[in-house]
């Protein structure tokens, strides 16, 4: 009983490391007086594991998104990845909500490329200002990865 | 949050293995805001003048502006670890070279990294919006070094925003 108890516990420990070594993920939001910084999270559960960090903006305020999206798969090239960015109205911030489909994105940039191991990346960075109050959803993530998972970094935008 | 000229090309170059290729791409760019748009293809780096390529798009104050940009390696040598660089940024006057990328100027920048063997493509959509009247650089670049301007292939466009 030991034994079987033992070889289930390496089984789940190993698909826990194989799903956690694809992409990292680094996700900021910066307005004038907040600030808020996620990490890689990973899809399935589509909304994922760990809570979304909050950012609160004034409406009208210019604020910055910046994300650095890299590969952390060591043993092969990932090739054509879609990289997926987004910043769109959802219905209430820290409720692990979708995004809101009836409203149109903030803006959204889509990249499709390979990923090498270890020198494989992807970063952006963005002004913007929204003069609509409201939460928002800010997420990259990877589409398309020749996995049974994708991996995201989503942070709640709230604009007052 | 890092705020530094070349923000992201740098740190992407600073974590690359090589990461500086002069020629052998092909690179398009084609932008639109509203039913306006433009379509600018690649100019190799050596057999032109800043500027003296660039087309112009009238557009309008806050304006949805989308950048297609699709780069594709011609030469038959592989490169690796290639910068494929592309940003938007205000300019003092039209016709203007591309200019430092002071982050209060620059409305979106991005860049990655990857190899190309002959034929292979990266592409991407990217969306934004211009809130303040003037001059806008629109240019991919693919195969350069942030350190050392004037090596990539690139196309580019030029906003007039009024």
């Amino acid at each position: 009983m030991k034994r079987i108890l033992l070889i289930f516990a390496t089984v789940l420990c190993a698909a826990s490391l194989a799903r956690a070594e694809h992409f990292r993920i680094e996700l900021t939001v910066k307005g004038t007086s907040d600030e808020a910084t996620a990490h890689s999270d990973t899809d399935p559960p589509p909304q994922g594991t760990q809570p979304r960090p909050v950012c609160h903006v004034k409406r009208g305020e210019p604020f910055t998104i910046q994300f650095f999206f890299s590969s952390n798969f060591p043993h092969d090239v990932q090739k054509n990845v879609t990289v997926r960015f987004f910043v769109a109205p959802e219905r209430a911030a820290g409720k692990k909500s979708p995004p809101d489909r009836d409203k149109p994105p903030v803006t959204e940039s889509n990249f499709l490329m390979d990923f090498k191991p270890d020198t494989g990346r992807v970063g952006l960075r963005q002004r913007l200002r929204i003069d609509r109050p409201g939460a928002y959803l800010v997420k990259v993530g990877s589409e398309h990865s020749d996995s049974d998972h994708e991996h995201f970094a989503a942070v709640d935008l709230v604009v007052d | 949050m890092r705020q530094l000229p070349f923000v992201v090309a740098s740190l992407l170059v600073l974590f690359s293995v090589s990461g500086a290729w002069a020629a052998g791409f092909a690179a398009e760019l084609n932008v639109t805001e509203g039913k306006a748009a433009q379509l600018a293809k690649s100019v190799a780096s050596h057999d032109s003048r800043p500027g003296s390529h660039r087309i112009t798009l009238e557009a309008s104050v806050n304006g949805a502006f989308t950048a297609k940009w699709n780069v594709t390696r011609t030469d038959p040598a592989e490169a690796k670890d290639v910068l494929v660089h592309f940003y938007v940024v205000k300019l003092d006057r039209p016709g203007q070279a591309p200019p430092a990328l002071d982050p209060a100027k620059v409305a979106i920048e991005s860049a990655l990294t990857m190899d190309f063997a002959q034929g292979r493509t990266s592409n991407a959509a990217q969306q934004f919006r211009l809130e303040e009247p003037g001059v806008y650089l629109v240019r991919i670049e693919a195969g350069g070094d942030p350190d050392k301007p004037g090596q990539a292939d690139y196309a580019e466009i030029e906003l007039s925003v009024k």
